[in-house]
């Protein structure tokens, strides 16, 4: 009901209301946009309920605490950020390992943050020629998922690939694209 | 051809509800990839996805959500009480310092014009 009031106003715009009057309602109601979010990050690395419920709750403690006393110009990627970290450390400090590279996971994070050329103006012919550089399997993924709107699940009848081929081959062949675009509009 | 530009679209949120239906399967092949599309743009949206899919079902996870925004409401407000008590204090500190400046005041003027 809160969340259904305050949809016109941005994370942005909560951050400096607090920062306005120091009411910490501000920031509940910017944290409770990501609670479903959250939970389901510390679901993916913990694996354990209780556990993902626990983690949910330190992680909105420290951001409490944090958005006091720093300015966060990106509160979505920033919140991901203290969610990973935290699953991370909790792993960390359980011995358990993980098969995902992190520094990729922060390096994203940024990424994402910055508006590239690109994104501002998309050539489409640069575009054209960069997809036919791709390699296969990126090539067939990314034309099934963008251009014919085919759901992961369908790419994956169709290929014969995994999802997690899918979607890897998916995120590579954009960031492939991305350097290879970069690289044409250089010259 | 204008599909393309999807590839370097700018991350738009998914909605909770959005999420609920994609994790049960509740909706068309082109809703299905629309939501998929904002997933790879977003790690957070895509991560959150395959957590969520482990929970037991969609009830459970709205169960637990609420939960979480409650336990949330309560910090913030006991946080508000504390930071209110203690305006308080610090104001009735304030309100003794000045008595007592006052009372002092009050006892050194009856002091100086008894002792002329």
């Amino acid at each position: 009901m809160i969340q259904q009031t305050f949809k016109h106003i941005t994370d942005i715009e909560l951050l400096k209301k607090f920062q306005t009057d120091q009411n910490k309602e501000w920031l509940g109601i910017l944290l409770q946009r990501y609670t479903m979010l959250l939970l389901g990050v510390c679901m993916k690395y913990l694996k354990n309920e209780e556990e993902a419920k626990d983690a949910v709750q330190q992680i909105f403690l420290k951001a409490l605490s944090e958005l006091e006393k720093y300015q966060v110009d990106y509160p979505k990627s920033w919140l991901y950020k203290i969610a990973c970290n935290y699953c991370l450390m909790k792993l960390r400090d359980q011995k358990t390992y993980l098969s995902i590279d992190n520094e990729t996971i922060l390096a994203e994070t940024i990424e994402q943050d910055n508006t590239s050329i690109i994104e501002k103006e998309i050539n489409l012919n640069l575009l054209e020629a960069a997809i036919k550089e791709l390699n296969k399997e990126q090539k067939t993924c990314i034309t099934l998922f963008y251009l014919q709107k085919k759901s992961y699940q369908q790419i994956s009848s169709i290929t014969g690939l995994s999802l997690l081929q899918v979607k890897s081959s998916i995120q590579n062949g954009k960031r492939n694209l991305k350097i290879l675009m970069e690289k044409k509009q250089s010259f | 051809m204008t599909n393309w530009k999807d590839i370097f679209k700018k991350e738009t949120d998914i909605t909770n509800e959005e999420l609920l239906k994609y994790l049960d399967k509740d909706i068309s092949e082109d809703e299905m990839n629309a939501i998929e599309q904002k997933m790879a743009i977003s790690d957070f949206e895509n991560d959150a996805i395959e957590g969520l899919a482990q929970l037991k079902s969609k009830e459970n996870i709205i169960a637990i959500t609420n939960t979480l925004n409650q336990q949330l409401k309560k910090q913030i407000s006991r946080s508000h009480k504390r930071n209110k008590k203690r305006k308080i204090q610090d104001q009735q500190w304030l309100i003794v310092a000045v008595l007592a400046v006052l009372l002092l005041s009050v006892v050194g003027y009856f002091l100086i014009h008894y002792y002329r």
